[in-house]
């Protein structure tokens, strides 16, 4: 049972940051690796708030916010200006590391580059489950992840913006042809992808700590399952987190945890190339 | 000459040689690696193992060392080699961390996080470079020596073909260049030049850890090469030359190392933005960034 619970919660954090990566690469088809700076900005103001012993609720939500806003700013004031001169994804992806690093040291100069953890909270506590145990924030990252893919799903399937998103995202140039606006769909995905990776990071941090140069730790896992099938649709990312955590957790459980990312990362490798020459796919 | 000054110029000229073997890869030929840390720690991992327990010294480790980092890369050629641009910036890093992993997971081999310590120098004419104040005539002279390598090989036929393909790779097809072997062939290369620098390091310094080889620092290195100037002949030196100098600067105006070497990586940060804006801009940049970029 202990493995069930530890495996969907794995498969909970890789769901939500593949989430977040999957908006912005169906958008602008480049890797937003600013998330591990508006993770961080999240776990941060949560231990922030908490250690001045605001209630975990309040801080929870500020700390979202906080995410969300990071990862807005980042898209107003660096990434619009690049979809706007046509830049390429490589270029994109080099702007976005370029804030990722840069982000991660402006918290280890204000908070330093030991391992936090928040202080003791309702997020921390355990809970029986079955034969095993879970924290708070282990089940609230299963049901947030599991909960968010569904509201994905829907804002993609039916509504007005939605359907803005999917054309901007498959013909940008058609889309701004027939004078459809692309502000809003953009600036709505943008904060709810940040708030997703927000909330994994207040998460981590109420559960096992966190420290500056780990963000690429939860990143990583999100951004293969994107790679592994593409972002067409939500699906896909969705069958790639599956894949990820499900070689993630087999290769922990079968050679040790601190292995999980060493499979994951030659796997992810391989089937790209195996995608890119043996089916002869490529973006 | 003064050992702290001869120090700072030992760490210039080891920067130097490993940018310069990503500026080969990355600005010459347009092949965006994130994970060029991987052949210097190969170089420098094989230091520390080999040079110790054969007792034969740095003429065998050398050649070895260059031959495994050879090996990898054609090996993470073969796998990456056709990915897009991004793709396969992402797919290289992704290798990277992998390789890391191993570095910090194989305790037997590696020791882990504790790394491996008691390697020896380099002794050349019964010369023991162990203090910086020798060990900087070597570094020097390694230094001269791999920048004109590269003038050769960027101002023959091989070099010219290196910049079409960055430029138009569709343009070298059509020539009847073979683009595919030709990178891996660029990537092979630019591995042999950086484990040279691992060994390097690695008997300078006689202690190796995998934190010196993270994915962050394999990073920092491209905006190195970018800050420099990528795709130049002396870019690669420009840049170690700031990003070594920068920190001890900030050393010397009393801000503790820790957060002289966090304002170097924003500064670091702020070069990859401002490269991605340059790509942006001009259409090409330095880096050849533009949306028909030479890697797709």
């Amino acid at each position: 049972m202990q493995i069930a619970i530890n495996a969907g919660a794995y498969l909970a954090i890789v769901l939500l940051v593949s989430t977040a990566f999957f908006f912005q690469y169906r958008l602008f088809r480049y890797f937003d690796l600013s998330l591990g700076a508006v993770f961080l900005a999240g776990a941060y103001a949560f231990f922030f708030l908490t250690s001045l012993q605001v209630s975990s609720f309040v801080a929870a939500f500020s700390s979202v916010a906080t995410a969300a806003l990071v990862g807005l700013l980042f898209y107003l004031c660096l990434i619009r200006g690049l979809v706007k001169m046509e830049a390429s994804s490589l270029a994109m992806t080099l702007c976005a590391f370029g804030f990722y690093i840069a982000g991660v040291n402006v918290i280890a100069m204000l908070f330093g580059d030991e391992v936090i953890r928040a202080p003791d909270s309702a997020l921390s506590a355990s809970v029986a489950l079955g034969g095993g145990v879970a924290s708070v924030s282990q089940l609230l990252e299963f049901v947030v992840a599991i909960c968010s893919v569904g509201l994905v799903w829907i804002f993609l399937a039916t509504g007005k913006l939605g359907r803005l998103f999917r054309a901007f995202g498959d013909n940008p140039k058609l889309a701004n042809e027939i004078g459809l606006s692309s502000n809003l769909p953009i600036l709505v995905v943008t904060a709810w992808g940040a708030a997703l990776v927000g909330i994994t990071g207040v998460l981590v941090v109420a559960d096992v700590g966190v420290r500056p140069s780990a963000a690429f730790s939860y990143l990583i896992p999100g951004l293969a399952a994107v790679l592994i099938f593409g972002a067409k649709s939500i699906g896909d990312t969705v069958s790639g987190a599956l894949v990820v955590a499900s070689i993630g957790e087999t290769s922990g459980y079968a050679f040790g945890q601190q292995w999980r990312d060493f499979a994951i990362y030659i796997s992810v490798a391989l089937i790209l190339a195996a995608r890119t020459s043996l089916l002869g796919i490529n973006r | 000459m003064n050992a702290y000054l001869a120090h700072i110029a030992v760490e210039v000229c080891i920067l130097s040689m490993l940018a310069i073997s990503l500026n080969l890869m990355a600005g010459y030929s347009g092949l965006m690696s994130l994970g060029q840390m991987t052949f210097y720690a190969i170089g420098a991992y094989a230091a520390a193992l080999l040079a110790p327990a054969s007792g034969l010294g740095y003429v065998i480790v050398l050649p070895v060392a260059i031959f495994l980092a050879m090996a990898l890369a054609f090996m993470e050629s073969a796998v990456t080699i056709r990915l897009k641009e991004d793709e396969f910036a992402i797919a290289t890093f992704a290798m990277h961390i992998a390789f890391w992993t191993l570095l910090m997971n194989w305790t037997a081999l590696t020791k882990g996080p504790l790394g491996i310590s008691g390697i020896p120098p380099i002794t050349i004419f019964n010369i023991t470079l162990d203090d910086p104040t020798k060990f900087v005539f070597l570094a020097v002279v390694s230094l001269i020596a791999m920048q004109l390598l590269v003038a050769r090989i960027i101002h023959r036929p091989f070099g010219f073909l290196m910049r079409m393909v960055r430029d138009d790779e569709e343009l070298a097809r059509n020539f009847g260049r073979n683009t595919r072997r030709f990178r891996t062939s660029v990537w092979v290369a630019s591995a042999a030049m950086a484990a040279a620098a691992g060994v390097l390091q690695a008997a300078y310094i006689g202690y190796v850890n995998p934190s010196s080889f993270s994915s962050m620092e394999s990073t920092i290195l491209l905006a190195i090469v970018i800050l420099g100037g990528a795709g130049t002949y002396w870019g690669p030196v420009v840049g170690a030359v700031i990003i070594v100098c920068v920190p001890e600067g900030l050393r010397f105006l009393g801000l503790p190392t820790t957060q002289a070497d966090n304002i170097r990586q924003i500064l670091l940060g702020g070069v990859l933005i401002a490269a991605a804006y340059q790509a942006a801009f001009t259409r090409r940049g330095a880096l050849s960034l533009s949306r028909h970029g030479a890697a797709s």
